[in-house]
Parts: C-alpha cells; sequence; structure tokens
C-alpha cells in the first residue's frame, strides 16, 4: 500500500534530491603562519570521504564565527552556520607572536568521485615574524544530492 | 477521482528543498571596515537551508556567490571591496556587511535576496 504521507510531490521531471544520508564531522584550522615574505597565502586543506555518490552536494560550516571586530578578543557566534561560496565565511583566528594580529579565512569546497576537498585560505599578513594562530574546531555538515537515488 | 500513480517518480520521506515563507530581500548596510549586521527572524527553531544573493555593485547584477572587484589602495582608493557575510542560526538569518577599506567612501547599502527552506 501507497504510504501517502510519504508524498511531497508529483513529478515526471528529475531533480536533485537531498538523500538522508547528511554526513558530519569536523576539522581543526590553526596551526602555525610563516612570514608573508615566505608565504603570501596561508592555506589549509582537508578532505572527507562521502558515505554516498553524490552528483551535487550542499555543505555549511559552523565554527566562531566572527561578528565583530573587538580588539584583541573578537566577538564571536558559536550557534551560526554558513556555507561557503554565499558569501565571505567570517572565521579570525588570533595569532599569538604576532601582537595579538588576527587573520580571516575563507573557506571553499570541490568534489572528485567522493573525495570532498575542504580548503581554508587567508591572504598572510605577517610582514616580520611567524605565528602561531589559535586553534578553532570547525563543524561541518554535508547534504548529497543526486538525481538517480530516492 | 483515482492518483494516477503513472506519474509517480519518487515519494519518500528525504528532503526536496522545500520553501519556508521566508523569501525576500533585505539590505545589508555597510558602514566602512568594521562589520554591520542585519537580520530576519525566522523562529523555525533548527538550524535551516538557505540561498542567497547579493547585488554588489548597486547595479541591478545579482551575485549567487561572492563577489570581488578592484581595490586600488589606501592614498588612491577609488573603489573597493563591499563584502556580504550570510550566516544563519535557528532563530534568524544575518547578513553582515564590511568594506575593504575604512571611511565614508565605503558607506553603502546593498540589496540581498535571501531564501530560507524548510529542509535542514
Amino acid at each position: 500500500m501507497v504510504d501517502l504521507s510519504k508524498l511531497i510531490l508529483l513529478t515526471s521531471v528529475n531533480t536533485f534530491k537531498a538523500d538522508n544520508d547528511v554526513q558530519t564531522g569536523s576539522f581543526v584550522l590553526g596551526g602555525s603562519a610563516p612570514e608573508m615574505a615566505s608565504t603570501g597565502m596561508i592555506t589549509r586543506t582537508f578532505t572527507v570521504t562521502l558515505a554516498v555518490t553524490a552528483d551535487y552536494y550542499d555543505i555549511m560550516f559552523n565554527g566562531p564565527y566572527t561578528t565583530a571586530f573587538t580588539y584583541p578578543n573578537w566577538a564571536v557566534d558559536t550557534n551560526r552556520w554558513a556555507a561557503p561560496g554565499r558569501g565571505v565565511y567570517r572565521i579570525f583566528l588570533n595569532a599569538t607572536g604576532y601582537s595579538n594580529e588576527n587573520i580571516g579565512f575563507e573557506i571553499f569546497t570541490s568534489l572528485s568521485g567522493r573525495t570532498l576537498t575542504i580548503t581554508a585560505v587567508s591572504q598572510n599578513q605577517f610582514l616580520a615574524s611567524s605565528a602561531t594562530l589559535t586553534n578553532a574546531t570547525i563543524s561541518y555538515r554535508i547534504i548529497p544530492y543526486s538525481s538517480t537515488t530516492q | 477521482m483515482a492518483v494516477d500513480l503513472t506519474k509517480l517518480q519518487f515519494y519518500s520521506g528525504n528532503n526536496y528543498l522545500k520553501r519556508s515563507s521566508f523569501f525576500g530581500q533585505m539590505n545589508a548596510v555597510s558602514t566602512g571596515y568594521d562589520p554591520n549586521q542585519t537580520s530576519i527572524t525566522h523562529n523555525l527553531g533548527y538550524i535551516p537551508q538557505f540561498v542567497v544573493a547579493a547585488d554588489y555593485q548597486n547595479n541591478g547584477i545579482w551575485w549567487a556567490n561572492e563577489f570581488c572587484n578592484d581595490v586600488r589602495g589606501p592614498g588612491g582608493v577609488t573603489n573597493g571591496v563591499i563584502m556580504i557575510s550570510p550566516s544563519i542560526d535557528s532563530t534568524r538569518f544575518f547578513v553582515i556587511a564590511s568594506a575593504s577599506y575604512d571611511g565614508s567612501v565605503f558607506a553603502a547599502t546593498r540589496p540581498v535576496k535571501y531564501g530560507i527552506y524548510l529542509d535542514s
């Protein structure tokens, strides 16, 4: 018997369907940053293996989202989620060893097969010395879409 | 009338990006380098998915992703980047606007279109 309570729409047109296989996890953004003369960009790369094959995906991130510059400790909201590519993702890490400066990261993602690559990039601003960035745990939530999976 | 099941391609409890009533337009207001935030209340009680597009140049061209225009630097600043940062929590959708350079020349209002889905 057809369970009509599950009937959401009627269509003969294929659509991207979000699987219920939502995948979550986290990574730590931080480490050390060299002086600008040696590296113009600070890049962190993380990979996630999707549990299912996806044609497309949506991803959101949660972490110490920076809402205001209140030097030297930035105002953050840890309840927020943001999606890369839909604007600047506001993560600023304090950098000890360099006058408590801070750097902001943008996050990008790409998918090849089942390997999803997360790249966090920041323009290096440290002119004279290297710095140690305050680690921040960034959680992610991946929603795979498929044009064939039901 | 009987349901024509031949038209039924799928039926499941999966998500299909169902629209909420929170689709609309708001303004992102940049006051310079310091971030400035505006928000709308959705009160869904969970973290929903969303889409967003911004008219970064205020010229009728909508960007569904990030946008950069040229920066000519302090001393010769005639242009700069207005950054739009959308985010969401369980009750509100936020847009933060900030500029790459401080000063009244970068105080600007940019329209932002948003859409909040019911799916989490």
